[in-house]
């Protein structure tokens, strides 16, 4: 039986299981099941992009955890930040990682239109759409007849839909039963061979993880994410442009016809209002970033916004070095959270390594990774 | 597996935010024990506390319990003359801040993802938007107008309850 005390388990089973995912209220299809269907298939369908080759998956790619393995995302150019994974990816109350969309749903319009990405436009997309029988059909049986595109406002919808079944398909890329939640699992059961399943090595860095490494504090809660912002110091990389993170972010999000207080939401007036009625001022925003799950950590590499870490060991390091490791132009103030952070040991940083690669849940079932025959 | 207790280690931080933070003192101007440590499982919320010069007392006359773990919540204060018989103060204007110390001495090591409102009516200040995005000990700082120089209380609130 594994000798935490009892503060220390309960700040274990804060971490797991990985519950249901947090209703959407902007999107009352986030859980139909016709949504998921045609959301899975246009997540592979490449007709979107301007050159009719780039898909969702070119850059969430199911063989990388829904990530693209590179450093930086790669559509039609090479962008300027990393591809986040898409697992758990339900369980977030800001999108991309400067949270310039407040909805999972609203989330796809700014790739379908960013020209790095899928260099497209809104009436694309929705053309798209409407000029193919399949997906016309597919599209009426979930939101009614597809509108002629006689206007800016019936492509917004088209193109709201669209992004509306991708979150529903988007909403079951779920990370389950990771060793570290069949351990915990058999603690709660007061299982006496609980630490069989977890090596030594992962069980130490658990405890560094709640304890006084103070990972927590961030990677809080079942998906290791407080969902939030944070500038962790990183300095500017010799050569690449300035990123301000989600100060440059705030405006991009409540111009959006998409927003969730916006014409095609669900529910404008509940907790979306709120979210954009107290945003914070962009200036204390500079260089923030939101902290990503560190389920499947073990997985996405490259890391940061800018994949400048190939690997976690060098993250960890990063971490360990402490105010040091921000020699160079910082965006922004560093977040004097991190100097809670201890030197680290290379033994403890493989301990915290182990516990993260504890982590990676199991596979999705074979047929969500995949293009359906039919919307 | 060496037993590993993180109330410890967060209490001794804990301990340290706690002896920087103005004195605790109740309504009737008592001073309060500091608490042991600011795990939020062992401070109380205090809800009178005096300006750091004494002039003002502030209370909050609501605040949820628990504080909701990211959600956004409202709270509300009004002030009062720090001397007897504690006149309130409708003309006075506060301002609000909350973050995480951290253990430093000064400042934040961060403050809310959120731009709170406040309204002021009848001497009652209403805080919208309030957000606590990570687990730990937080504190409000109202800071004081009503002539002269402005004038600080600084409130030590846990999060959270789910």
């Amino acid at each position: 039986m594994a000798a935490f005390g009892a503060a220390a388990l309960a700040a274990i089973y804060a971490l797991s299981p990985l519950g249901a995912p947090p209703p959407d209220a902007t999107d009352h299809l986030a859980n139909d099941a016709r949504a998921v269907r045609l959301g899975q298939y246009l997540f592979f369908y490449p007709g979107f992009s301007a050159n009719g080759r780039i898909a969702c998956s070119s850059c969430h790619q199911p063989a990388h955890a829904f990530s693209d393995g590179r450093r930086l995302a790669k559509g039609l150019a090479i962008g300027t930040r990393n591809t986040p994974t898409l697992l758990d990816v339900a369980y977030g109350h800001w999108f991309f990682l400067d949270g310039r969309a407040d909805s999972l749903w609203a989330q796809p319009v700014q790739v379908f239109e960013n020209p790095k990405e899928m260099g497209s436009t809104r009436l694309r997309v929705a053309r798209a759409v409407h000029s193919r029988p399949a997906l016309r059909r597919a599209y009426a049986r979930v939101f009614g007849p597809i509108p002629p595109l006689s206007g800016e406002t019936a492509v917004e919808l088209v193109v709201a839909n669209v992004g509306k079944a991708l979150e529903a398909y988007e909403r079951e890329l779920i990370s389950r039963d990771a060793p570290f939640d069949r351990y915990v699992a058999a603690l709660r059961r007061g299982d006496h061979d609980a630490d069989t399943l977890l090596s030594p090595a992962a069980r130490r860095g658990l405890a560094l993880f709640i304890g006084p490494a103070h990972c927590t504090l961030c990677h809080s809660g079942p998906d290791f994410s407080d969902g939030e912002f944070h500038n962790l110091g990183l300095p500017s990389l010799p050569g690449r442009p300035l990123d301000t993170g989600r100060a440059d972010a705030l405006h991009t999000l409540v111009t959006s016809p998409f927003k969730g207080t916006g014409a095609f939401s669900d529910h404008p007036n509940g907790e979306a209002r709120q979210k954009l009625e107290f945003l914070p001022r962009p200036e204390s925003q500079l260089g923030k970033f939101k902290t990503p799950t560190l389920r499947n950590v073990a997985l996405t590499a490259p890391y940061m916004h800018d994949g400048r870490f190939t690997t976690l060991r060098q993250v960890l390091q990063f971490y360990a070095e402490g105010k040091a490791a921000s020699r160079g132009h910082v965006v922004g103030q560093r977040e004097a959270t991190l100097n809670l952070i201890p030197h680290l040991t290379p033994g403890q940083i493989s301990d915290l390594i182990a516990f993260l690669k504890s982590l990676t849940g199991a596979p999705l079932r074979a047929a969500l990774t995949r293009q359906p025959e039919m919307p | 597996m060496t037993r590993f207790t993180p109330i410890l280690a967060l209490g001794a931080l804990g301990a340290l935010a706690g002896l920087l933070v103005a004195p605790a003192c109740n309504a009737e101007g008592m001073k309060m024990p500091m608490p042991m440590s600011d795990t939020p499982a062992h401070f109380k919320v205090v809800r009178a506390v005096y300006t750091t010069d004494h002039r003002y007392l502030v209370k909050l006359l609501s605040l949820p319990a628990p504080i909701p773990y990211q959600e956004y919540f409202r709270l509300r204060l009004t002030v009062f003359s720090a001397r007897p018989p504690h006149a309130k103060l409708p003309h006075a204007r506060v301002e609000i801040k909350a973050g995480m110390r951290h253990g430093l001495k000064h400042g934040f090591a961060h403050g809310m993802d959120s731009a709170p409102r406040l309204a002021t009516r009848d001497g009652v200040t209403t805080v919208s938007g309030m957000f606590f995005h990570m687990m730990g000990p937080w504190v409000l700082k109202a800071t004081v107008h009503a002539g002269g120089k402005p004038s600080t209380a600084y409130f030590k609130l846990p999060c959270c309850g789910k």
